[in-house]
């Protein structure tokens, strides 16, 4: 029988972790889309880009920048049953009490996903899935930033590190969130001087994984750009530092001290300019 | 009991309802894009593969995944029949594999944000296979592009994706008839080429495949 309508090619799955991925990038920018018919922003015309970046200006002029405040403003695919109760184990005496329900995944890098929802503060909470520690596992309650964090252009901290081998290596993890209207993606400066490009989730939420050793004082610096990839804004925020313990200088003793995304340790936000 | 739009899937003991394409493209519709985001999920694997089809090549099939949905969303305002999202979708798809050009350059700015694809531990293993793949989807691509474009896709969409008719032609916008004829046309010049050139050795996977059966 001679029938060409077979042919010896399987059909196959995307790997999990690209479909994902591809999907996120998809909500990310359909949610650009405010009607049927309309493109992509990144296919506006000059003068729609002014004027979008024009209502942007007059919106922030109009409402302040409590950006962070306004509820509504988190996007993202919602979060599973195990996050909702990790959220739902946030102690109110930390001073925020975060809405289980609303929790939504708003980043991801390889097997970090972030999570992220809203509180009755005025600000968000986030979640920080990570290899060797998931939600489902190691409950913590996740961290929250206080509004006046919140409202900040950029904002970071360590979520989370594993657990170090005898030659002190260790993988960190960072996430935070870029409120600078039109940021895109994010730059980011590791410990060892090198840098990383990052897509920003929605809502402007990112996580990074990456390989260390403790202790640095390292401060990043994050810059947020444009789907140009035009810078927007830098800011540079303390994520780890040594502290030597008295009585000693040896670096191996040095304490490191990870500044999480809590109000009760902010970090430090410089914009630049 | 499902809420009416909702479909009941039973996995072992345990009850699963999911939205149907129906209500998922409803909630789309109205500007939902996380419904879209579950569409998406469902039926990335079949338009990848038919992207992959008609392209030959893995990596072409994923960027032109992520221009299919752009576009459908693009398109949200078209009101479907029920059940019929998918094979709307491959009519999207082959509108925009017809049109490559023109919508690379629509969605310039969100192909450049694709995330890049870092292999995975498993799927790596599969590497050999996808290039094994790929050299015998061109060749058999190489004989089904000497039919005409619109044979070309009749027989994509009803042999290598087994729509039926109905379904082919709602993503075709031809009718019913049309999309008989066409491929039985198809079929006949496909047989034709294969006396061709289809004992040459390695000529056309598709008419191998087909000898070898």
């Amino acid at each position: 029988m001679t029938s060409p309508d077979l042919i010896p090619v399987p059909m196959r799955e995307l790997a999990p972790a690209r479909l994902t991925a591809l999907k996120h990038h998809l909500i990310a920018e359909v949610t650009h889309v405010a009607r049927p018919g309309e493109k992509l922003v990144g296919r506006w015309s000059s003068s729609r880009r002014r004027a979008f970046a024009l209502s942007i200006a007059l919106a922030l002029l109009g409402v302040g920048t409590a950006v962070a405040a306004t509820s509504g403003w988190l996007s993202g695919s919602p979060a599973p049953q195990s996050v909702v109760a990790d959220f739902g184990s946030y102690t109110p005496q930390l001073g925020f009490n975060p809405d289980p329900g609303g929790a939504v995944q708003v980043a991801s890098d390889g097997d970090a996903i972030l999570y992220a929802t809203t509180n009755s503060q005025g600000s968000y909470c986030v979640v920080a899935s990570l290899p060797w520690k998931r939600p489902s596992q190691n409950p913590d309650g996740g961290s929250c930033v206080n509004e006046r964090t919140a409202r900040q252009d950029v904002v970071a901290g360590v979520v989370g590190g594993s657990k170090t081998d005898a030659d002190g290596n260790l993988t960190l993890a960072v996430a935070g969130r870029i409120s600078t209207p039109h940021a895109t993606s994010i730059e980011i400066t590791l410990p060892d001087a090198s840098t990383r490009n990052l897509l920003l989730g929605p809502s402007g939420f990112f996580v990074l994984m990456f390989p260390t050793q403790l202790c640095h004082n390292w401060s990043a610096t994050i810059t947020a750009l444009d789907v140009q990839g035009r810078r927007l804004t830098a800011s540079t925020i303390v994520l780890e530092r040594a502290i030597q313990p008295s009585g000693t200088q040896d670096p191996r003793f040095a304490v490191c001290s990870l500044p999480g995304l809590t109000s009760e340790a902010a970090p430090s936000v410089q914009v630049g300019p | 009991m499902g809420a009416v739009g909702n479909s009941e899937r039973q996995r072992g003991h345990e009850l699963e309802m999911e939205p149907s394409d129906t209500a998922l493209w409803a909630r789309s519709r109205a500007g939902d894009a996380e419904a879209f985001g579950l569409l998406f999920e469902r039926h990335a694997k079949a338009i990848y593969n038919f992207c992959f089809r008609r392209l030959g090549d893995w990596a072409d099939a994923e960027d032109m995944l992520s221009l299919v949905f752009l576009e459908a969303w693009r398109r949200r305002d078209r009101q479907l029949a029920d059940d019929k999202v998918l094979p709307w979708l491959y009519g999207i798809a082959t509108n925009v594999l017809r049109n490559r050009r023109r919508a690379k350059r629509r969605f310039a700015a969100a192909l450049r944000r694709l995330p890049a694809s870092h292999p995975t531990p498993g799927f790596a293993d599969q590497a050999d296979g996808r290039i094994d793949d790929e050299r015998q989807m061109r060749e058999a691509l190489d004989l089904l592009t000497q039919l005409p474009q619109h044979e070309q896709e009749v027989f994509a969409l009803c042999a290598w994706m087994e729509l039926n008719y109905e379904d082919a032609a709602l993503a075709l916008g031809v009718p019913i008839g049309t999309v008989r004829s066409r491929l039985s046309r198809a079929r006949r010049r496909l047989r034709e080429l294969d006396s061709r050139f289809g004992h040459e050795k390695g000529r056309s996977a598709m008419v191998k495949e087909a000898h070898d059966r």
